[in-house]
């Protein structure tokens, strides 16, 4: 696999999923849109609105591979002629604005989610709150991928003459760098480092418990008394995000080139999908004490817990093997 | 004792642990050394959560196992650990955070002693915690993450 990390691959595979971020934003949007607005009681509580916050959740997510791989991409035409590095930098810090947006939204649409699982029903607060943090980050994202499209394409820019088309709406991805790893901060590595520890811990224990129940294990407790831990999870994982994104942004390079680091983004999104079905699966809500679970929810649980063992394995050993650091 | 130090340092065993081009040497020990805290201090913090209010309605007696993990997963990390010593026993035992770290598991181990007791004391229905075991269980979660924190620093000593 570590032939396939060639300067067109990495591009193409940016140009590929960053499709996730847009069009499938907008469609996660309307999905909760015509729940929202809707007069039918199912399709607001029942059906179309868990579906928008899933797909809205699954959306996040899936930004994290593509932001990455925009950085991949960058360091591959980089060095082409006729691309200029302004215009990527104004694509990428208006990207991590509009990441960080579709990240919070996803945050609420999952605790929407939850609740929904628990109560069978929204509050109106997260639905608000979901709804004006995707459509802020939709606008966003719109704005990131125009400027990411110019920079190819600069007959598409509104001024021909401005050569870059700059967003007021960013966030500055250099300043992250110099927080992470500029003069005189030689403690924030660290101390990023043993925080993304204490998360990826604290994650990995909720994940366990909840599929060990699912695969058979502690019949005696109830699965929905253990679902009341999962936002503990989701803790350790957006602690893990942050965290690494913040140690991605300071030394893309040390990731990018690195086949390890692809495999654990995979890895990542299969728990990160095992956390989806530990929230919603409707056969998860109904095991109860002493609930015999079916091959399904086993074959489901061992492919999760071996995936976060993945992401472990491939994070610890990533300044070892391949050629990051 | 620094003649024990510097011999077991200079030793092949040690030498090959540091130095060997092989991800089977340092690389796979550190490894198997996360997954061991991963599992250890993640179901130590599930039964802490549960101690000090957090899902009130699981049963707390039905957690036993997580003590058999725990256990299975502080002997793995005990073996992997003498071996990360064994790898660098020069910095290691002069070094202060090494010694706060091994200060911290020392007074977590009677701790989580206790909690295994209290945890094999209940019985198969959701009860509330008394408030001599809610602290108890505050103090063992705070040390464990100690612990990673501790144990992290290190490797930037």
């Amino acid at each position: 696999m570590a032939d396939l990390i060639t300067p067109a691959n990495l591009s193409h595979l940016h140009l590929l999923i960053n499709h996730f971020p847009t069009v499938g934003l907008i469609i996660a949007f309307l999905l909760l849109v015509v729940s929202i607005v809707s007069d039918s009681d199912t399709m607001k509580q029942d059906t179309m609105k868990p579906t928008a916050l899933g797909v809205l959740f699954g959306i996040a997510v899936m930004t994290l591979p593509v932001f990455t791989t925009g950085l991949a991409a960058e360091g591959a035409i980089e060095k082409m002629p006729g691309v200029s590095q302004p215009a990527m930098a104004a694509h990428e810090d208006a990207a991590l604005l509009a990441f960080i947006v579709l990240e919070l939204a996803g945050l609420a649409a999952w605790l929407g989610l939850w609740r929904w699982r628990r109560t069978h029903r929204v509050p109106p607060s997260l639905t608000f709150a979901t709804f004006v943090l995707a459509a802020v980050s939709l606008g966003l994202m719109t704005v990131a991928a125009n400027i990411g499209g110019a920079i190819r394409h600069p007959e598409i820019l509104a001024d021909p003459k401005a050569q870059v088309a700059r967003s007021m709406f960013s966030v500055s991805s250099a300043g992250v760098a110099f927080f992470v790893n500029g003069p005189g901060h030689q403690w924030v590595w660290p101390t990023l480092e043993s925080a993304h520890f204490v998360g990826m811990t604290i994650w990995f224990g909720v994940l366990l418990l909840a599929n060990l129940r699912l695969m058979g294990w502690f019949a005696a407790i109830p699965y929905p008394a253990l679902h009341r831990l999962l936002p503990w999870a989701l803790l350790g994982f957006g602690v893990n995000e942050i965290s690494g994104m913040m140690f991605y942004l300071a030394t893309p390079k040390g990731y990018t080139t690195n086949v390890v680091f692809y495999w654990k983004l995979i890895f990542l999104l299969l728990a990160a999908a095992d956390l989806l079905y530990l929230t919603v699966w409707p056969a998860a809500w109904k095991t109860e004490a002493g609930t015999v679970t079916h091959g399904r929810e086993r074959a489901i649980g061992a492919v999760a817990l071996a995936s976060f063992v993945g992401v472990m394995y491939c994070g610890r050993m990533l300044p070892f093997l391949g050629n990051s650091f | 004792m620094l003649q024990l130090i510097t011999a077991l340092h200079d030793s092949a065993f040690s030498t090959w642990l540091r130095e060997a081009e092989t991800v089977w040497a340092f690389p796979t020990v550190l490894t198997v050394h996360t997954f061991g805290m991963m599992l250890l201090v993640g179901c130590a913090w599930l039964v802490d959560l549960r101690l000090l209010g957090v899902a009130p309605t699981i049963p707390i007696g039905p957690l036993r196992p997580l003590f058999r993990i725990m256990w299975v997963a502080f002997y793995i990390n005990l073996a992997t650990g003498i071996l990360l010593f064994i790898a660098d026993p020069e910095r290691k035992s002069t070094s202060y955070l090494f010694g706060f770290k091994m200060l911290l598991i020392i007074i977590n181990l009677p701790l989580l002693k206790r909690l295994e007791r209290t945890v094999y004391g209940e019985g198969p229905q959701p009860v509330r915690v008394a408030g001599g075991t809610r602290q108890l269980a505050a103090a063992s979660a705070m040390l464990w993450a100690g612990t990673i924190f501790a144990g992290r620093l290190l490797g930037y000593m």
